[in-house]
């Protein structure tokens, strides 16, 4: 295969993938329908058998779920397991208890069950959640070719929210028996099929504290089925088809309803290596959906405004994706990849056109890896998509531009340096922008340069400088005012000290400058800026026995940085409008009495300035945190182990309230499995 | 020992180095923005964030002025909403800056009108960069596309925070709901993806 040739095939592909962006779209469009918008509601109650297991396919076609399942490898016996993990946190606490068992046979039956509580009170709200779950599996070779899988299952969860007001309560339980068959055959030596059947039951029931009761039953029909082709040693086409039929009964707050949902989906992937510096691999796929659930009607805000209005809602979708893969590798110094990907959505919500949508995607990326010379590489990454929307709320079309550079070259055994470029710009368009004058684009610039290395045996040292600047642009008159433009530079140096492999000290010293550009509204320009030195230092003084010393300085300064309209050219100037100082120094002592037992105790004390040049007024605090810690950590044989942490925190201070001056936070983690 | 870093004995990829170095250069007209409009006269009021109270101040005028700038830069990055006890659930489980702003671009997109009055407040300087503001009863009136009106919100704490002289809004705590429609409730209704 010639370079030329692998050109030719790169362009190709990506003409493919640009190409799709010109495809028509149809929809029901802002006109359609200037007064339905309906955000779909996270928390539906929609009822309906589609809610079922086992039918969820990938939007570009591709079948995420192949019916899959393994023959049960557990050792036989009862393996009973256990595990427990309290946490708080000041006002917040958190539990978590889980007990399972599962009792398995040697012919592979296995019989499990599990039992969780979660509870947690962040401040004046708490939730507790109970979860529990049983369950029967067996596989077996019927016929000692087919591998059949039967499952029986039962779950509910019960979930309770309070706050202060009010508690909440929501039940769900589900049943399902489940029995699957897979088989597989080599019809020649170019030729195979697999596949997979499954059929099964389940039930699902729902009720909460408002009053509101669901209940489904229904009957699930699976069926999977793959054709492989390998036509040559380096040609492969896989075919595949899935269909998923559920059918059943949905009832919500006595209202029933025959329910009917089949999901279809067909896929076809081709791998063609075009000998070993060119590879190109096809795939597509297509997949229809047709969804009926029972719900209670929305308003187009996506709340109920009438509890015994019920409907049946039927959503119907058709998805398809393709995608093409380019590899083309001239030489072990250079490869570059490419991938052009198209992807269509369509959704028609019977009697709800406002849930109605169209989406396309189109995607280019482009990848290299080069090696240019002895011991340097540069990777580059580009990827561009394109997303057009419509529905009745937006027209949209969505650009995304993002481009990496990666660069690296050893100096020496010891030294290296590097380099990383990102560039970014996602820019929106809205097809009426009087309804909608929203048209932004984002930018983002970024590089970072940096040279590490080892000094000496026992000195790393680290020298880091990076630019950053966004820019956030909204396009009309009526949203520009607050455009503004973020710009930070900044320098690290750092060294690792590492005296006689025992003593660490880190030193790090950070410089940065931060501006907001504000370009229409120059008096909110603003500008901060930033030296800190920090010190770390870890010092055994025993073998059990070691000391830690850190200090921090931070001294920053803000001000507009606006044009200063008293000198000739007006330049930026900054106009400082306060300076802070802080200084920390932490003293701590760490016992190792064993292995598993450690006990801590830290001290902070700290200093902060705040000086105003505005009215040269200065506040000065001092503030403090004494810390006890003690951790226990210990295996239980093989199979459990047990943590606990018990540690308290002394905050001192003028300014520290007085619920915060003493704060414990134990924790214990206790699992064990049988 | 110092590492040779020389070409080698293959020159033949450097044209390809050359070409990606070409791209790299002409990046910048592939990710040159747009130029914006000149601003109308309707520029959205800002006041300088120096006390907790303006931060609501501009969190009001950045609503009414359907402006995202101005709302992110009223949130500290670590923003955080909690609902109220009856709104939680795993949809909150993370509700961040980034999602809170999610939220704010999509409510945009459906709203002609968004007017948000706080009603009482009281304030408890926790300590000198933490205050609480508590609100009874805010409310928040949305016009949509379709002209009706609808109104969120109830009680609230609004957490402050200084740094550098300049007051955040750092966490909104709906954990007294007085009113039907919460500002959970609305955060549900955008249904934003995590």
């Amino acid at each position: 295969m010639s370079g030329r040739t692998g050109i030719l095939v790169l362009i190709l592909s990506l003409a493919l993938a640009w190409c799709g962006g010109t495809l028509a779209q149809e929809g029901p469009g802002e006109a359609a329908a200037d007064s339905t918008i309906v955000p779909v509601p996270v928390d539906s109650l929609a009822t309906g058998v589609a809610d079922s297991t086992s039918t969820e396919t990938a939007t570009d076609g591709r079948e995420t779920d192949e019916g899959e399942f393994e023959i049960p490898l557990s050792s036989s016996g009862v393996h009973p397991s256990f595990s427990t993990a309290s946490t708080s946190q000041d006002r917040f606490f958190n539990r978590k208890d889980m007990l399972s068992l599962s009792v398995a046979w040697p012919n592979s039956w296995i019989v499990g069950a599990s039992i969780s509580y979660d509870e947690t009170t962040p401040r004046d709200y708490g939730r507790e959640m109970v979860k529990s779950s049983t369950s029967l599996n067996t596989s077996m070779k019927l016929w000692g070719i087919f591998p059949t899988n039967l499952s029986v299952g039962n779950s509910y969860t019960d979930m309770k929210s309070t706050s202060v007001t009010s508690t909440k309560t929501n039940y769900t339980e589900t049943s399902n028996v489940n029995m699957a068959i897979r088989g597989a055959k080599d019809l020649s030596g170019w030729l195979s099929v697999n596949g997979s059947a499954n059929l099964g039951a389940n039930t699902k029931d729902y009720n909460n504290s408002d009053g509101v009761t669901n209940q489904n039953e229904g009957g699930v029909r699976n069926l999977v089925g793959h054709l492989n082709l390998d036509l040559k040693e380096n040609l492969k086409v896989v075919t595949g088809y899935r269909s998923d039929v559920i059918l059943g009964k949905g009832e919500l707050l006595g209202v029933s309803s025959d329910l009917e949902s089949r999901i279809d989906s067909m896929r076809l992937e081709v791998n063609y290596n075009l000998g070993a510096k060119l590879a190109v691999s096809m795939s597509g796929g297509q997949q229809s959906q047709v969804i009926e659930t029972l719900d209670f009607f929305r308003n187009q805000y996506g709340t109920i405004e009438d509890s015994t209005d019920i409907a049946m809602q039927e959503m119907i979708s058709d998805d398809w994706g393709g995608d093409v893969n380019v590899t083309w590798s001239p030489s072990p110094k250079f490869k570059i990849t490419t991938r052009g990907s198209v992807k269509t959505h369509r959704k028609r919500v019977a009697n709800r056109d406002v849930l109605s949508k169209d989406t396309d995607t189109y995607l280019i990326n482009v990848s290299s890896d080069v090696k240019p010379w002895r011991n340097a590489e540069v990777k580059i990454n580009y990827e561009q998509t394109r997303n057009l929307s419509v529905d009745v709320s937006a027209d949209t079309e969505k650009y995304n531009r993002k481009m990496n550079v990666r660069g690296s070259q050893k100096l020496s055994d010891t030294f290296s340096m590097s380099f990383v470029g990102t560039f970014l710009l996602n820019q929106d368009f809205y097809a009426n922008t009087e309804r909608n004058p929203q048209d932004r684009d984002k930018m983002q610039t970024s590089y970072a340069f940096d040279v590490k290395g080892r000094i000496a045996s026992w000195l790393t040292a680290t020298n880091e400088i990076k630019w950053n600047e966004n820019r956030d642009i909204f396009i009309l008159a009526s949203r520009s005012s607050s455009n503004k433009d973020k710009r930070t530079l900044s320098w690290r140096g750092r060294l690792d000290y590492n005296f006689l492999e025992k003593y660490l000290v880190k030193q790090q010293c950070i410089v940065s400058v931060d501006e907001d550009d504000f370009i229409f509204t120059e008096d909110r320009n603003a500008l901060d800026r930033e030296f800190t030195l920090f010190t770390e230092s870890t010092l055994p003084i025993y073998k059990s026995v070691k000391l830690l010393f850190d200090h921090e300085f931070r001294l920053r300064e803000m001000g507009s940085y606006k044009p200063d309209t008293t000198v000739v050219g007006s330049p930026k100037t900054f106009f400082r409008s306060s300076r802070k100082k802080t200084e920390k120094l932490t003293l701590g002592v760490v016992y190792s009495y064993r292995s598993y037992l450690m006990v801590t105790c830290e001290e902070e004390v700290g200093r902060e300035i705040d000086y105003s040049y505005i009215d040269h007024t200065q506040k000065s605090k001092i503030f403090g945190n004494l810390e006890f810690e003690i951790a226990f950590n210990r295996s239980l044989g093989s199979s459990g182990s047990i943590s606990a942490k018990l540690r308290q925190k002394l905050r001192f201070g003028k300014y520290v309230p007085d619920n915060q001056r003493s704060l414990w936070f134990p924790s214990l983690n206790i699992s064990y499995t049988f | 020992m110092i590492v040779k870093c020389g070409l080698g004995k293959s020159r033949s990829n450097l044209w390809i180095f050359a070409l990606l170095c070409g791209m790299i250069l002409a990046n910048g007209c592939v990710f040159t923005p747009r130029d914006p409009e000149t601003p109308d006269d309707t520029d959205t009021e800002w006041v300088s964030p120096t006390e907790p109270m303006n931060v609501l101040a501009n969190i009001a005028f950045a609503l009414a002025a359907k402006t995202t700038t101005n709302y992110e830069n009223s949130l500290d990055d670590d923003f955080t909403f909690f609902p109220d006890g009856g709104d939680y659930g795993d949809y909150f489980a993370i509700w961040d800056f980034d999602k809170e702003m999610k939220a704010i671009e999509e409510l945009y997109t459906l709203a002609t009108a968004i007017d948000i009055q706080w009603g009482d407040i009281v304030i408890d300087a926790q300590s000198s960069d933490l205050n609480i503001l508590e609100a009874d009863n805010y409310q928040m009136t949305i016009t949509y596309l379709s002209g009706e009106q609808v109104v969120f919100g109830g009680g609230a704490h609004f957490y402050m925070s200084l740094s550098g002289g300049i007051w955040k809004l750092e966490m909104w705590d709906e954990s007294v709901n007085t009113s039907g429609n919460s500002g959970g409730q609305l955060r549900k209704n955008l249904n934003i993806e995590n």
